[in-house]
């Protein structure tokens, strides 16, 4: 048995192209209008399932579990580091400038998170943040 | 759905209205044939029809492959078969590539590549154009008729560098 493995890329027929994709407008729909208008007034929005209790963050309309419509509400919890990861590229592969850290931000006894850009302080999994700017993704301060 | 659906229609302007996310997609793509087309197409280029043999079964396969699908095992060597064969299966189409319906009907068929014979057959065989009338495929004449590959003057490595298959005999 053999596998004459060319393996290089040279020596295979290749088709390289781009296909014309149009641009594309998306609604962020009833739950994702809430969350983001309370982004602008500096506001994490959140909705609570009137029968298990649970809230979500961000902020949908239907609860999972139990098939009712939620209620949107304003999340105070303690904003937490859940993990973390270290980019050197972009999505292109060209070396970024300065490493980036993304978190996933949750919060306490909430359901889902949000992600953020670590900007300052010394990253670590559980360590609280605070929110600097609220946009998506968001900018977090360790504290 | 029993209950009633919170979703609301959006007009052009009501798009201005609401929070939106804007995205154009980058969709780029790299396709290869893989390693058996690849070789097989860019012998064409050279005039030659590229095989792949499996040493247990004896098959030929053109187009190649690496893999026999009948004995579960990497093919293992390479060999060139001639350009020339014997007519298997003919058909004239006169829908067009793009379902449009054709004027003149375009001949194609399978060709048993030499040098297998009738037992030993190059698996499983080429499938391309045959320049004959639509009057040979009616009577039912071409079965079985010797044919020679008619390459084209300027050959890219594609299926196309052969016109087509003409009969010698």
């Amino acid at each position: 048995m053999s596998w004459e493995k060319i393996g290089k890329e040279d020596n295979l027929l290749t088709w390289k192209d781009k296909m014309g994709a149009e641009e594309y407008v998306y609604t962020t729909g009833v739950a994702g209008e809430e969350f983001f208008n309370g982004l602008k007034q500096k506001k994490i929005i959140g909705s609570r399932c009137p029968k298990c209790g649970k809230v979500y963050v961000p902020a949908r309309l239907y609860c999972e579990d139990c098939f009712v419509k939620t209620n949107f509400i304003e999340v105070n919890e303690k904003a937490y580091i859940d993990s973390y990861t270290i980019i050197y590229k972009d999505d292109e592969g060209n070396k970024l400038e300065k490493p980036q850290i993304i978190a996933l931000i949750r919060f306490g006894n909430t359901k889902g998170g949000l992600l953020a850009y670590v900007v300052e302080g010394e990253v670590e999994i559980g360590k609280e943040v605070e929110i600097l700017e609220y946009k998506i993704p968001l900018i977090v301060r360790v504290k | 759905m029993s209950q009633t659906p919170s979703g609301t229609y959006l007009k052009e302007e009501d798009l201005k209205k609401v929070n939106t996310v804007t995205y154009k997609p980058r969709a780029e793509y790299a396709y290869s044939a893989g390693q058996a087309q690849s070789k097989f197409l860019l012998g064409l280029k050279e005039k030659k029809i590229i095989g792949r043999k499996c040493n247990k079964c004896g098959r030929v396969y053109v187009p190649p492959k690496m893999y026999c699908d009948e004995c579960f095992r990497p093919t293992d060597e390479w060999v060139e078969v001639k350009d020339e064969g014997v007519i298997v299966t003919v058909v004239a189409s006169f829908i067009s590539w793009t379902r449009e319906r054709v004027e003149k009907p375009e001949i194609v068929g399978v060709i048993r590549l030499f040098p297998s014979n009738e037992k030993d057959w190059v698996y499983p065989g080429l499938f391309h154009r045959i320049c004959a009338d639509f009057e040979s495929v009616k009577n039912m004449s071409l079965f079985g008729k010797k044919v020679k590959a008619v390459w084209r003057e300027n050959r890219v490595g594609s299926i196309d560098d052969i016109e087509c298959f003409k009969v010698i005999e």
